[in-house]
C-alpha cells in the first residue's frame, strides 16, 4: 500500500477529532497551570504538548503497521504487561501512598497505562483465537481470570481507577467478540455484587477490602454534604467551577480553576477547567468532539477486515467511553471520584501516548477495513 | 471505480446489534452529561457568587485615629502603626510545632498560640495582635500556610497616668469605651477604606484593588493644660498621702471662658491599662455628686443679695443655734449670741446665718436661684456620663434650714464650680467646655446668661476675699496675689440609707484669682481626709495649684 493509497484510506475523521480533542487539551491545561509554576506559564502545557507529539509519532507508526502483525506476540504483549506492573513494585517509588511509576530519567514509565493497549491487543487475539469456544462458560471465565490478573496487580499498587479501566476493557472486549448474552448478564450481576460487598457489607464485617479514603471518594458523589472539607471537596470546588462558567464562560476570569481552588486541576479535573472558562458552550463543543470519536471507533468496529481488528476496535470506544463518563461525571458531581484522567485532556505523559496509541489502533483498523471493503468492490465490479 | 464506502460489515462476530447498543448507550451517556453542565449553568449565579465569595475578601482598610491633644498640642493620645499576626488554623498541619515557631519569631509564650490554632475547623484566628512590625514580619517570613499580617493601629496614652479618667479609653479594636475617646469616637475615628483581596486556597494575596481610600480621623484639642493638670495631680495625690482621705477631686478652670484646664480624680489609673482599675476609672468630677456643704453657701448669700433682701452688710443677731422644723442648726465652731453682716455669714461660715438668710428667701425664690446657678441638671460639657446632680423635691419644715448651707442637696464638682465661675464672670453664667478644636475646627465657648448682676458678684467677690484674708480661708493665701475663697466641709451622706456618716467629711475649698476680677478657678474637694476642714486641707492644695498655674499661665496679679 502507498502512501497515496493509505492517506485517502485514513479515517480523517477520527484524525481532525483527536487532533481537536488535543487542542483543547493543551490550552486547557496551559489555562489551568498558568499560574502554577511563578515565570513559567508553560511549564505543564508544554510538557503536555511534547507528550502529545511523541504520542502522535506513535499513532502514525502504529496506524501504518498491519495490526494483525501484532497478533502473533500476543503472549509475548500480555507477559509483558504483567511483568512491568509487577515491576513497579520493585522500582517504583511510593508517591502519595502508591506506586505507579517506574522512572525511567527522562521520562516516569506507568505501566498500567501501557497495560490498557497492550492488554487490548493481546486479549483480543487471545479471544478471536478461542472463537469456536465463545459459547461455553469455560472460555468467559478463563477470559475473565486473563483480564483481572493484571487488573488486581494495578489495584494493589493501589490504583483503582486504572485497575477498573483495565477491567471495564476485558468486558468491551468480551462483548464484542459476542459473549453470550447470559455470560454478560451474569458478570454484570457479579460486579454489582462484589461492589456491595466491597463498599458496604465486608468492611460492615469488619473486613477492608479498599482502604477508608477508597469507600469515601467512591460514596461521596451519592451524598455532597458528607464533609465539604475532605472527600467532597474536589468535587464541590469542580461543580462550583462548572456552575460559575455559565453559558459562555468567564474566559481569563476562570480563577477558580487558576487560583487551585480545585485540585488536579490539570489532570481529573481539567473537565473543570473547560466549564469554568468556555462554559456550557465550551463543554458541550467538547461533548461534540468526543462523539464523533467514539461514532468512528465503533464505525471501525463495522467496517473492520477481520474480527480481530473489529473486537479491538469495540474495546477500544469501550474504554474511552467509560473513561470519559467517569470522568466527567466526577466533575459534575454524578460520578464517583476515581482518578481516572479525561482522555487527550488531562496532563499526563503515560496515559496521553497510550490513548494516541489506541487511535493508532484505531487507525490501522480503519485502513485496513477500508482497503478490505475496496478490494471486495473491485471484485464485485469485475 | 466505486469511491462509495458500503455501510455494512461482513467480518465481524456480532452484527449490528451490539454497536448499536453501545452507540445508544453513548448518546445517552453524553445526553446526561450535557444535561449536568446545563443544569450546573442554569445555577450559575449561585456558583459564580460562591466561587467569588471563597476567592476575594472584602477588607477594611483601618483609618488612622486622631490624636487627643493638650491645649498647647502635647500628645495625650496617639496612635501608633502595629501589625496584628493572624493565622488559618484549618490550613495547618501541626499546629504544636507551628505554634511553638510563631512564638520564637514573635517574642511571646506559645501556649496562647498552641491553643488559638487548635480548631482545625476555623479559618481564622489572632495569633498575637498589634505587635511590633519587625517581629509581625519575622512571623510571616516562616512562610507558614496561611499566616498573615495586616497593619493595625495601636491606641498609646503617652502621659501614662496623666488625665486618664478624662481621656478614656479606646479597646482592641480602637474604638472609643469611655471618656472623650468615647464622646468624640466618631470624630476620631474617621471612616475606613476597603479593598477587595484576592487569594489562593492557602491564603496567600494573589491581588488587592482599592476601592475607597481611608479617612483619618480628626484629632481632638482639649482645654487641658498638661502643665496644670500634672501639677494639680501631684498636689493632689500628695494631699490624699498626708491626710489618710481616700479620694480627691480638683478643676482648674478659666472662669471668664469656662475653659477647664485640668480635671483631676485621684487615685489615679494609667490610661494604657484602664481596664484594670475600674473602681477609679470614672471621671468622678462630672459623674458622682456630693452634697456640696458650706460652699454651697455662696449661692445662699448672692441669691439674698439679689433679691435686694439684704446688702452685704446687713447685720442679724444670731444665736448659737436655731430650730428649724425638727432639727436644730449648729454652727461648726460653739459661740454665743453674736451680730453677725452677711458678710460675716460667709467669711466665718455660719450655719445659723445661712439657715436665716434662707428663711427670709423662702422656698420658692431659693429654688428658682439653685435653679438659676445650674443646679439640678447637667452642665453640657463635652463628656459621657455627665449627671445633673439632686435637688430636693420633698420640703420637710427642716429643708428650708439645710438647703441654704449645702445640705439636702447634691451637686457634682463641675456644676459647683461652673456656679462660682459665674460669680467670677461678673454674674454671667459660664459653661464649662473640655475641648478646644476638633479637626480644623475651633469649638467657640457658649455665650452665657446673665444670672446675677455684676454688681453683686462683686459684692460676693470681695466677701470672699475676705474669706482668705480673714476668714476660714486663710491658708489659701498666695504673697503676691489677691485671692479669694470659700470653705467647705461636709459631713458624708450615708449611701442606701438617711442621715450622715458620723466622722466621714468632705473637705472643699473654690479658689478664685486674682481677687477682683478672676483669671483662674481651682476647686478642690477632698474625701474623708483627717484633719477634715476644708479650710485645712483643701485650701492649701488649691492654693498649691493656683500658684503653678498663675505662673505656668504668666496671670498677672
Amino acid at each position: 500500500m502507498d502512501l497515496r493509497e493509505l492517506l485517502r484510506r485514513l479515517d480523517w475523521v477520527l484524525l481532525l477529532a483527536t487532533l481537536g480533542l488535543l487542542t483543547y487539551g493543551v490550552l486547557m491545561v496551559y489555562a489551568a497551570t498558568e499560574l502554577d509554576v511563578p515565570g513559567d506559564p508553560w511549564h505543564w502545557a508544554f510538557r503536555q504538548l511534547i507528550y502529545a507529539g511523541v504520542g502522535l509519532a506513535v499513532m502514525v507508526v502504529l496506524a501504518v503497521l498491519d495490526y494483525e502483525r501484532l497478533r502473533r506476540w500476543q503472549w509475548a504483549l500480555y507477559g509483558f504487561a504483567l511483568a512491568s506492573i509487577a515491576l513497579v513494585f520493585v522500582l517504583g517509588p511510593i508517591t502519595r501512598g502508591s506506586r505507579r511509576w517506574i522512572p525511567l530519567g527522562f521520562f516516569d514509565f506507568q505501566p498500567s497505562q501501557l497495560a490498557i493497549f497492550v492488554i487490548c491487543v493481546a486479549m483480543a487475539a487471545f479471544l478471536v483465537d478461542r472463537l469456536d469456544a465463545r459459547d461455553s462458560w469455560r472460555l468467559t471465565l478463563v477470559a475473565l481470570g486473563y483480564v483481572l490478573l493484571p487488573a488486581a496487580l494495578v489495584f494493589l499498587e493501589p490504583d483503582l481507577g486504572t485497575a477498573t479501566v483495565i477491567g471495564v476493557l476485558g468486558l468491551g472486549l468480551l462483548f464484542f467478540f459476542g459473549t453470550d448474552w447470559k455470560h454478560l448478564v451474569a458478570i454484570a450481576a457479579a460486579v454489582i455484587v462484589v461492589a456491595v460487598m466491597v463498599l458496604q457489607v465486608l468492611p460492615m464485617l469488619g473486613l477492608q477490602v479498599l482502604n477508608d479514603y477508597q469507600i469515601d471518594r467512591l460514596t461521596v458523589f451519592m451524598d455532597k454534604s458528607v464533609d465539604p472539607a475532605s472527600a467532597g471537596y474536589n468535587v464541590r470546588q469542580a461543580m462550583i467551577a462548572v456552575g460559575s462558567g455559565g453559558f459562555s464562560g468567564r474566559g481569563d476570569l476562570a480563577t477558580q480553576t487558576q487560583l487551585a481552588f480545585l485540585p488536579e486541576h490539570h489532570t481529573d479535573f481539567i473537565f473543570a477547567v473547560v466549564g469554568e472558562r468556555w462554559g456550557f458552550a465550551g463543554a458541550v463543543g467538547l461533548l461534540v468532539l468526543y462523539a464523533l470519536f467514539l461514532w468512528r471507533a465503533l464505525r471501525a468496529a463495522t467496517l473492520a477486515r477481520d474480527m480481530y481488528g473489529s473486537v479491538m476496535a469495540g474495546g477500544i470506544a469501550t474504554v474511552f467511553l467509560y473513561q470519559l463518563l467517569v470522568n466527567m461525571g466526577m466533575a459534575l458531581g454524578i460520578m464517583p471520584v476515581t482518578g481516572i484522567p479525561l482522555p487527550f485532556l488531562s496532563y499526563g505523559g503515560a496515559a496521553m501516548i497510550t490513548n494516541l496509541m489506541l487511535v493508532g489502533l484505531l487507525q490501522s483498523i480503519h485502513i485496513r477495513g477500508s482497503e478490505a471493503f475496496a478490494v471486495r468492490a473491485r471484485v464485485a465490479l469485475e | 471505480m466505486a469511491r462509495r464506502r458500503p455501510r455494512r460489515a461482513a467480518a465481524t462476530g456480532f452484527g449490528d446489534g451490539r454497536v448499536r447498543l453501545l452507540t445508544g448507550l453513548l448518546l445517552v451517556a453524553l445526553l446526561v452529561v450535557a444535561g449536568r453542565a446545563t443544569l450546573l449553568a442554569a445555577t450559575s449565579n449561585d456558583l459564580s457568587a460562591i466561587a467569588a465569595s471563597q476567592q476575594t475578601k472584602q477588607v477594611d482598610l483601618p483609618a488612622h485615629r486622631g490624636a487627643i491633644l493638650d491645649r498647647t498640642g502635647k500628645e495625650l493620645a496617639a496612635g501608633r502603626e502595629q501589625h496584628t499576626v493572624y493565622a488559618t488554623p484549618s490550613l495547618i498541619e501541626d499546629p504544636e510545632t507551628a505554634a511553638r515557631r510563631l512564638a520564637q519569631a514573635l517574642g511571646v509564650k506559645a501556649a496562647p498560640i498552641r491553643r488559638a490554632l487548635q480548631d482545625r475547623r476555623s479559618q481564622f484566628a489572632y495569633v498575637a495582635r498589634k505587635v511590633d512590625p519587625a517581629a509581625a514580619r519575622r512571623a510571616v517570613r516562616l512562610d507558614i500556610p496561611g499566616v498573615g499580617s495586616y497593619p493595625e493601629e495601636l491606641r498609646l496614652y503617652p502621659m501614662k497616668k496623666l488625665a486618664a479618667q478624662v481621656i478614656g479609653f479606646a479597646g482592641t479594636d480602637n474604638k472609643g469605651l469611655a471618656g472623650i475617646e468615647l464622646a468624640f469616637d466618631d470624630e476620631l475615628s474617621g471612616t475606613p477604606g476597603s479593598q477587595d483581596v484576592v487569594h489562593d486556597p492557602a491564603g496567600m494575596v494573589l491581588s488587592t484593588e482599592r476601592r475607597s481610600e481611608p479617612v483619618d480621623g480628626k484629632d481632638v484639642r482639649l482645654t487641658i493644660d498638661a502643665d496644670v493638670q500634672f501639677e494639680a495631680e501631684n498636689v493632689l495625690q500628695a494631699t490624699v498621702g498626708s491626710t489618710g482621705a481616700v479620694a480627691a477631686q480638683a478643676v482648674v478652670m478659666d472662669p471668664q471662658d469656662g475653659s477647664v484646664l485640668a480635671m483631676v480624680n485621684v487615685p489615679r489609673i494609667d490610661a494604657n491599662r484602664y481596664g484594670k482599675q475600674p473602681q477609679n476609672a470614672r471621671n468622678r468630677v462630672v459623674t458622682d455628686v456630693l452634697e456640696p456643704g458650706s460652699i454651697f453657701k455662696v449661692v445662699t448669700v448672692a441669691a439674698a443679695l439679689e433679691e435686694r433682701i439684704v446688702t452685704p452688710e446687713t447685720a442679724f443677731v444670731l444665736p448659737p443655734s436655731i430650730q428649724v422644723g425638727d432639727k436644730e442648726i449648729h454652727e461648726a465652731h460653739a459661740r454665743g449670741t453674736e451680730t453677725f453682716s452677711v458678710r460675716r455669714i460667709l467669711v466665718e461660715s455660719s450655719n445659723v446665718g445661712a439657715a436665716t438668710l434662707g428663711l427670709k428667701l423662702g422656698k420658692e425664690r431659693l429654688m428658682e436661684w439653685i435653679s438659676a446657678f445650674g443646679f439640678g441638671r447637667p452642665t453640657g460639657i463635652d463628656y459621657p456620663g455627665e449627671v445633673g446632680g439632686l435637688v430636693p423635691d420633698y420640703w420637710s419644715l427642716a429643708t428650708i434650714g439645710n438647703v441654704p448651707m449645702g445640705q439636702g442637696i447634691s451637686t457634682t464638682v463641675l456644676q459647683m464650680a461652673a456656679a462660682y465661675a459665674t460669680i467670677a464672670n461678673g454674674g454671667v453664667a459660664v459653661s464649662p467646655r473640655l475641648v478646644e478644636q476638633v479637626g480644623d475646627d475651633l469649638r467657640v465657648p457658649k455665650a452665657g446668661r446673665p444670672v446675677i448682676g455684676a454688681g453683686t458678684a462683686a459684692q460676693v467677690l470681695d466677701m470672699m476675699h475676705d474669706v482668705v484674708e480673714s476668714g476660714t480661708g486663710t491658708r489659701a493665701r498666695i504673697p503676691g496675689y489677691e485671692v479669694a475663697g470659700k470653705t467647705g466641709t461636709a459631713q458624708k451622706v450615708l449611701v442606701g440609707q438617711a442621715g450622715y456618716a458620723e466622722g466621714r467629711y468632705i473637705a472643699s475649698f473654690v479658689l478664685l484669682v486674682p481677687a477682683d476680677e478672676p483669671r483662674l478657678l481651682v476647686m478642690v474637694v477632698v474625701d474623708e481626709p483627717h484633719p477634715i476642714w476644708g479650710g485645712v486641707v483643701a485650701a492649701p492644695a488649691a492654693r498649691d495649684i493656683a500658684r503653678f498655674a498663675l505662673a505656668h499661665l504668666k496671670i498677672a496679679p
